[in-house]
């Protein structure tokens, strides 16, 4: 009885992280990716493994953030894997090449902008995704990405820097 | 003249508000490919056991020319275990410094029962080492010049290396990394208990231990972290430090934002079942 009520209390917690948490997941990935088909596979990956780790993940002061950290670093290894495949596409002389940069799906608001962040280094992309798109106070940020508040505000004024020569006319002239 | 950051606002609010136009899938169902997940990689690893088992048992028979009959028990410490038994190796009667972490929690998914620890193998200085982690940990491979078994953290690792070949600077999402503080041509000043008792006469210092890791002399601190370039400061952070002849190694956790007990139990985990092999 007490490990039917146990699993009870698991599954109706994990419900419950599931369902706050997997929205704004899906768009931080979808921000990061440009794919939602890819966005929502990474989705679902972290929450496997918050699943398959939930009796430490639960006792976490913030699941979220820890959520959100996995996340971060599932995007990044499928940004390496899917760099590996198009150098092995260039090698094959394939002219089966993909746009890291792009959306295949329209609808996510400013796709140019979110194309743009895209291109800008992964560490500069994870914080605008998180700071602008998740909303996250620089705080919030910092406490996903493991770093001091300070460096999210250089992150993000970098980001900015790079966005504007990409964004704005009058930079590029 | 665009303001970057009021467009980066708008666009942020455009993205919260994307309707992905999808159900989304259910708990249960992304609950039940995780235990599937466990399952197909217990599966997979009782199949590797079994192989293990099944070609040593022919070596020893083969080796056993008198045709006694094989003994199955010793088995049991195959070194091609990936996932050795759920015990703690034994400590060492000095290392029992920190009890509490020589008998970790289970830490396995909620539903399923199995191993808790396993082992990785690095070297230090030119000193070999194998360590116990908790099974659901990860751990670093070795990526360019960062060494395997270095750093520790419940979730996926990204290591960052310096942006030059000379540059040994290594930042990571890991709550637990391995330092060498000195670097081999550089032996430390002083001896090993000069630089402890430093250590623990500062202000900073909440607790502090001395012990030895497998025979090498060694200390636990639990300090206060000051500001740092990449600390805001008044963080608590456990450091071992062991002494392995002309090298030191720093074993530090600093947790902002995670468990810090948790992090601290697979701390005093890992280092307490350091055996040094060479």
């Amino acid at each position: 009885m007490r490990l039917v009520g146990r699993q009870r209390r698991t599954v109706g917690a994990f419900t419950a992280l599931f369902e706050s948490e997997y929205p704004p997941l899906l768009r931080i990935a979808y921000g990061l990716t440009g794919s939602q088909a890819e966005a929502e596979e990474l989705v679902q990956e972290a929450f496997i493994r918050c699943y398959q780790r939930w009796d430490r993940v639960e006792s976490y002061d913030n699941p979220g953030a820890w959520l959100r950290r996995v996340l971060l670093n599932l995007a990044t290894s499928r940004g390496r894997r899917l760099a590996t495949e198009v150098r092995a596409l260039t090698r094959l002389g394939s002219r089966h090449s993909r746009d890291h940069g792009g959306a295949d799906e329209a609808g996510a608001g400013d796709e140019v902008f979110w194309a743009a962040v895209r291109r800008l280094p992964r560490r500069q992309a994870q914080a605008v995704v998180l700071y602008y798109g998740d909303d996250l106070p620089t705080e919030g940020v910092a406490r996903v990405m493991r770093c001091a508040e300070g460096t999210v505000r250089a992150l993000l004024h970098q980001a900015r820097t790079g966005l504007a020569k990409v964004l704005d006319p009058e930079e590029q002239s | 003249m665009i303001d970057l950051d009021q467009r980066a606002r708008e666009a942020g609010a455009g993205l919260r508000a994307w309707d992905p136009g999808t159900p989304f899938p259910t708990a249960s169902a992304v609950a039940t490919r995780a235990v599937r997940r466990t399952r197909r990689r217990r599966a997979a690893a009782g199949t590797v056991l079994l192989g293990a088992i099944a070609g040593i048992g022919l070596m020893w028979g083969g080796l056993r020319h008198d045709g006694d009959s094989v003994r199955t028990g010793s088995v049991t410490t195959a070194p091609s275990d990936p996932h050795p038994p759920t015990s703690v190796p034994a400590p060492s009667p000095t290392t029992s410094v920190v009890p509490e972490a020589t008998t970790p929690s289970t830490p396995v998914g909620p539903s399923e029962p199995g191993p808790s620890v396993r082992t990785c193998r690095g070297e230090v200085g030119g000193v070999a080492y194998e360590v116990t982690l908790p099974d659901v940990w990860y751990v670093n491979e070795a990526q360019n010049r960062l060494p395997p078994c270095w750093l520790f953290a419940p979730y996926p690792i990204e290591a960052r290396l310096g942006p030059t070949e000379g540059d040994p600077d290594i930042s990571s999402n890991a709550v637990i990394s391995f330092v060498q503080p000195y670097p081999p041509d550089a032996p430390p000043p002083g001896s090993f208990d000069q630089r402890m008792a430093d250590i623990a006469s500062r202000a900073d210092v909440l607790d502090s231990q001395r012990t030895t890791i497998d025979g090498r002399p060694a200390a636990r601190f639990e300090r206060i972290a000051t500001a740092g370039d990449d600390q805001p400061g008044g963080e608590r952070y456990t450091r071992w430090y062991i002494d392995l002849g002309g090298v030191e190694l720093w074993v530090s956790t600093m947790t902002p934002g995670d468990s810090y007990d948790e992090a601290v139990a697979a701390l005093d985990l890992i280092v307490t079942s350091m055996r040094f092999t060479g």
